[in-house]
């Protein structure tokens, strides 16, 4: 086969023993790869009701067929678990360039299965496979584990490991590539942690049969020049994603103090000015990217010293402004920190920003957690960073998620969460398809699952109004399968969104079509890969519903159905989800309690 | 016989790349005079901003393109980009 290797290396952890897998043809076309070939090895493998820290949970890491392929930002990949922090599925995606030297293994995907006795990592450098200890590692930070397993493997392998966070299963825990890059997302690093494995460490030379290499390269290598002509995309080379501060506020949905507003005061501190001005050493770039919107960064502001990359917009609102933090050096400190330790920084920084609320309510005391925490107060945020990686008094109910600290005090609607998952940088009542969209993700609250934001914020292909309804459910299904098609095939989407579709909101897939079909001579059609996404999005749905989902949990916080915002211009707004997610279930083909119907599933071949 | 030209005060933020084209200590944002029936378009047109591939705001919200500017609107813009 081109474009896929048909191999999976499924690695059982408990026995010690790893065992090769060939993939049929048709089924690496028909869910296409990544995100879509480990939804259908999770379900098939695994029972949707699971403890997600037992042996029982699978671990999967997949590419897709563009990862590793010339295609620019072919260099993601995507982790694939039930996570302990929703008790769902998620899939979380991370680039950098150890996809590209996992791709070279010769492997499509990896399964992780079991629990191993004691700390073991994953080596393997071509054809030869070692399940090695990982005693002398564990309990180490990020930088270290990947600095002393490159040192006794080979200086030029890839390193993802887990942190101390993973190591105690906190469920912001994240599995940390490259040092700084994050498959972020609902805990992953947790899963990585119950089983054992500390690290994975890829070396090998492999490259993956292309249908059509000279046609691939030049494609590819007009689509650089492109990227590098558009003065639109240059915005995320010269500030990154922290120009996008100044937008949400001026949209009035810039998260602030636990999403109780959405303008912040400072944020003219912890803006991309503000970044390139103190901490900004340069630009950098994951794999084959010519977009180069990384953050390298170095704080010498005695007390925060430190160095390494971001934050990146995510991390300045949940550690910041939600924090009601606008002291850009503390939220860059507490973001390597998040880094090292191995955590997701939306959901650290929004616990925290539950945490704040909650002191300042009355509802958690100064005595009981020892500490006068407030919003604003930038150390004690640092602080609680630490105690929550290492579940170090109050850090052990932090490190639970916003939902189960709020909800042991008895007020779940302090967590601003869907699905247990924290909110990404968009108050939705500002942002009405990202209401329903977080409502509706197979993960949870999750931007990435189908970033409408895109267009309701950035005008991305097209300018949409973001406070109106209308339409919204139809363009959050676009959206959604456009977003699993990008999960699927290895593209990062800051590209993909810009490059490989028409260039209007509802997101054909005219070019990525033809790199698809380049790479694997499948001749997919736009049509055949969207419904290859809906398959797979649907078959998530699936494994929801088995995992005991229902309608009553496509939902959003009471915040953001009844308590309209303030001020700036979605004033007197909330999200009218009643409204949206009836329709939307009508355009997904599922029934009123949001399943498939039968002749959906007969239609994706799901039945 | 000469018509009375009526100013009225604006406020204009320009994000990002577009701070630049303000002078440097303006940090990307100016209050400005403008005659009575500009809109936001022709402000931005006239401080270079390249209106196809910006989003334009007013009082962050999308304006309709023919609408005159009013006392005391807060005129944004930044480049049509990807997120965040
Ligand atoms: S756009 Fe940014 S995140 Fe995406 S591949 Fe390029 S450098 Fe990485």
């Amino acid at each position: 086969m081109d474009g896929w290797y048909g191999k999976i290396l499924r690695v059982n952890l408990t026995d010690g023993t790893t065992t090769v897998e060939t993939v049929d043809p048709q089924f690496a076309k028909d869910y296409i790869g990544g995100r879509g070939w480990a939804i259908k090895y999770l379900m098939d493998g695994m029972n949707p009701k699971a403890d997600a820290l037992s042996p029982e949970n699978l671990l999967i890491f997949a590419t897709g067929p563009l990862t590793g392929s010339p295609a620019p930002t072919g260099n993601r990949y995507m982790v694939v678990t039930k996570s302990p922090l929703t008790g769902v599925l998620t899939n979380s995606n991370s680039g950098g360039d150890f996809p590209t030297w996992m791709k070279r293994t010769g492997f499509d995907m990896f399964i992780f299965e079991g629990r191993a006795e004691k700390p073991v990592y994953l080596w393997i450098n071509d054809d030869q496979v070692e399940i090695r200890s990982a005693e002398h590692v564990w309990g180490k930070q990020v930088p270290e584990t990947t600095d002393t397993l490159l040192a006794e493997t080979d200086r030029k392998a890839k390193v993802a490991c887990i942190g101390p966070a993973g190591e105690r299963l906190v469920k912001a825990a994240a599995i940390m590539n490259d040092k700084d890059r994050a498959a972020a997302r609902s805990g992953v690093g947790a899963v990585m942690g119950s089983k054992n494995l500390k690290a994975v460490v890829f070396q090998g030379t492999h490259q993956i049969g292309m249908a059509d290499r000279p046609g691939m390269k030049k494609l590819s290598m007009s689509m650089n020049q492109e990227v590098g002509h558009d003065s639109k995309t240059s915005v995320l080379r010269i500030y990154g994603t922290p120009y996008v501060p100044d937008v949400t506020n001026e949209l009035g949905i810039l998260p602030t103090r636990n999403f109780q507003t959405g303008r912040f005061e400072g944020v003219e501190n912890i803006n991309g000015p503000a970044l390139n001005e103190s901490f900004l050493i340069r630009p950098g770039a994951c794999f084959r990217c010519p977009i180069v919107c990384n953050r390298i960064t170095k704080v010498d502001v005695p007390g925060y010293e430190g160095e390494g990359e971001g934050p990146e917009y995510e991390s300045i609102g949940a550690l910041g402004s939600a924090c009601g933090v606008d002291n850009l050096a503390a939220i860059t400190k507490a973001n390597y920190l998040c880094n090292e330790y191995g955590m997701d920084t939306i959901t650290v920084g929004m616990t925290i920003a539950c945490a704040m609320e909650m002191c300042e309510a009355g509802i958690i005391s100064e005595e009981e957690i020892g500490y006068p925490l407030k919003f604003g107060d930038a150390d004690g945020m640092i602080e609680f960073v630490k105690k929550m990686a290492l579940r170090e008094g109050f850090g052990d109910k932090l490190a639970e998620g916003s939902y189960a600290l709020a909800e042991s005090y008895g007020h779940p609607e302090y967590s601003i969460t869907a699905k247990k998952l924290e909110f990404p940088g968009y108050d939705p009542r500002g942002a009405k398809g990202m209401g329903l969209l977080y409502a509706t993700s197979n993960i949870g609250a999750s931007h990435m699952s189908g970033d409408l934001a895109y267009a309701e914020v950035f005008g991305t292909p097209e300018k949409i109004d973001p406070l109106t309804i209308e339409n919204k459910p139809e363009l959050i299904k676009r959206f959604e399968d456009a977003f699993t098609l990008i999960d699927a095939s290895g593209l990062c989407v800051f590209l993909a969104v810009r490059y490989v579709f028409d260039k209007d909101v509802n997101l054909w897939p005219t070019r990525l079509t033809e790199l698809m079909n380049l790479t694997t001579g499948a001749d997919y059609t736009p049509a055949t890969l969207l419904q290859a996404a809906e398959r797979v999005f649907n078959l998530e749905r699936l494994f929801l519903l088995e995992a005991g989902v229902t309608k009553a949990d496509d939902t959003l916080p009471k915040r953001m159905l009844e308590e309209p915002l303030t001020e700036g211009p979605a004033a007197g707004q909330v999200v009218e989800l009643d409204e949206m997610l009836p329709r939307f279930y009508e355009v997904r083909g599922w029934d009123e309690e949001g399943v498939p119907t039968p002749e959906k599933l007969a239609e994706l071949g799901l039945e | 016989m000469r018509g009375i030209i009526c100013l009225m005060k604006v406020k204009v933020k320009l994000i990002a790349t577009y701070r630049d084209l303000l002078p440097p200590e303006r940090r990307g944002k100016m209050e400005m005079e403008v005659a009575e029936g500009t809109t936001a378009v022709d402000l931005l047109i006239s401080l270079g901003v390249p209106i196809e591939e910006s989003v334009v705001l007013v009082d962050g919200r999308t304006p309709d393109p023919n609408q005159p500017l009013q006392e005391g609107d807060s005129v944004c813009a930044f480049s049509a980009t990807a997120g965040g």
